[in-house]
């Protein structure tokens, strides 16, 4: 019990002590010290989104403009396969030419 | 003014908004930096710190929260950075230096024996809080520095009601056995 009183009692002495009246002050001459604001940088100017969405837009028309330009030609190559060429399968089938 | 309002009016770049808001919450930082560092200097730093930091978050404040939920948050994590950054100079010789100036009013009407005790005593008290498990530490800071709620405690550190339970009986038990020989002289 005494040694709860003792800390209680110190606790105690510290809460007491009371912060710097002008320290408020200090934080906002250190924020306008370091030219800060919380407005400032967080919301890009609308000219910035429009740069941005112009320049999103010009590249997909250009890409677009490239690709109608290519003509293609298309060949068709017939496929002949000469079943004679084919493997043989029975020889893998047949149990007559296991032994 | 409501906090609500305040928080608007801060955002769009009003600055006194923002100086009211200090000189509403200053206070409870202040109590719980000198919890973690016992020096008036010291606290005074790490509250400057953190209402910098606010100023810089404030737009990321969502509001899921209450205000002074988020604003302990970001004490504890200062004061914990503070500490753990100032770990190599010797803080117990700073903090018991700071104390005695701090105290020195209350300490006139003593006698000299009494006044090197009594500080003595404090410097036990003060090494045995620091040296509580982090955790620990932050509830028990919050619990007896600042009269928090277990229910609010456990908001602030994230976790349940009855972990903050047990770490507040666990830092209780730990600070009895540290100091078992105080009371013993």
């Amino acid at each position: 019990m005494k040694l709860d009183k003792q800390i209680e009692d110190f606790i105690r002495k510290e809460r007491e002590v009371k912060v710097n009246p002008y320290l408020a002050t200090r934080v906002l001459a250190k924020l306008e010290e370091k030219n800060e604001s919380v407005v400032l940088g967080t919301v890009a100017p609308i000219w910035k989104k429009l740069a941005v969405a112009a320049s999103f837009a010009l590249v997909i028309a250009m890409g677009l403009g490239l690709g109608s330009m290519v003509k293609g030609e298309k060949k068709y190559i017939p496929i002949n396969i000469n079943d004679a060429h084919l493997e043989n399968l029975n020889l893998y089938t047949l149990t007559d030419y296991e032994e | 003014m409501p906090e609500k309002q305040l928080i608007e009016r801060i955002l769009s770049g009003d600055k006194e908004a923002f100086r009211l808001l200090m000189e509403k919450y200053q206070q409870q930082v202040f109590h719980v930096a000198i919890g973690f560092v016992h020096s008036r200097e010291d606290a005074e730093d790490i509250t400057q710190e953190v209402f910098i930091r606010v100023y810089r978050a404030l737009r990321s404040f969502k509001e899921k929260s209450l205000f002074s939920t988020w604003l302990y948050r970001i004490t504890l994590n200062t004061a914990m950075n503070y500490v753990n950054k100032n770990r190599r100079r010797n803080l117990l010789t700073d903090a018991s230096n700071s104390l005695m100036s701090l105290f020195n009013k209350s300490n006139e009407e003593r006698d000299a024996q009494q006044k090197l005790e009594t500080t003595e005593i404090e410097k036990n008290i003060q090494k045995a809080i620091d040296e509580l498990p982090e955790k620990q530490r932050k509830a028990f800071i919050l619990s007896k520095y600042e009269d928090l709620p277990q229910r609010e405690i456990a908001e602030i550190m994230q976790t349940s009601e009855g972990a903050v339970e047990q770490l507040l009986v666990r830092a209780k038990k730990s600070l009895q056995k540290k100091l078992a020989h105080i009371v013993g002289n």
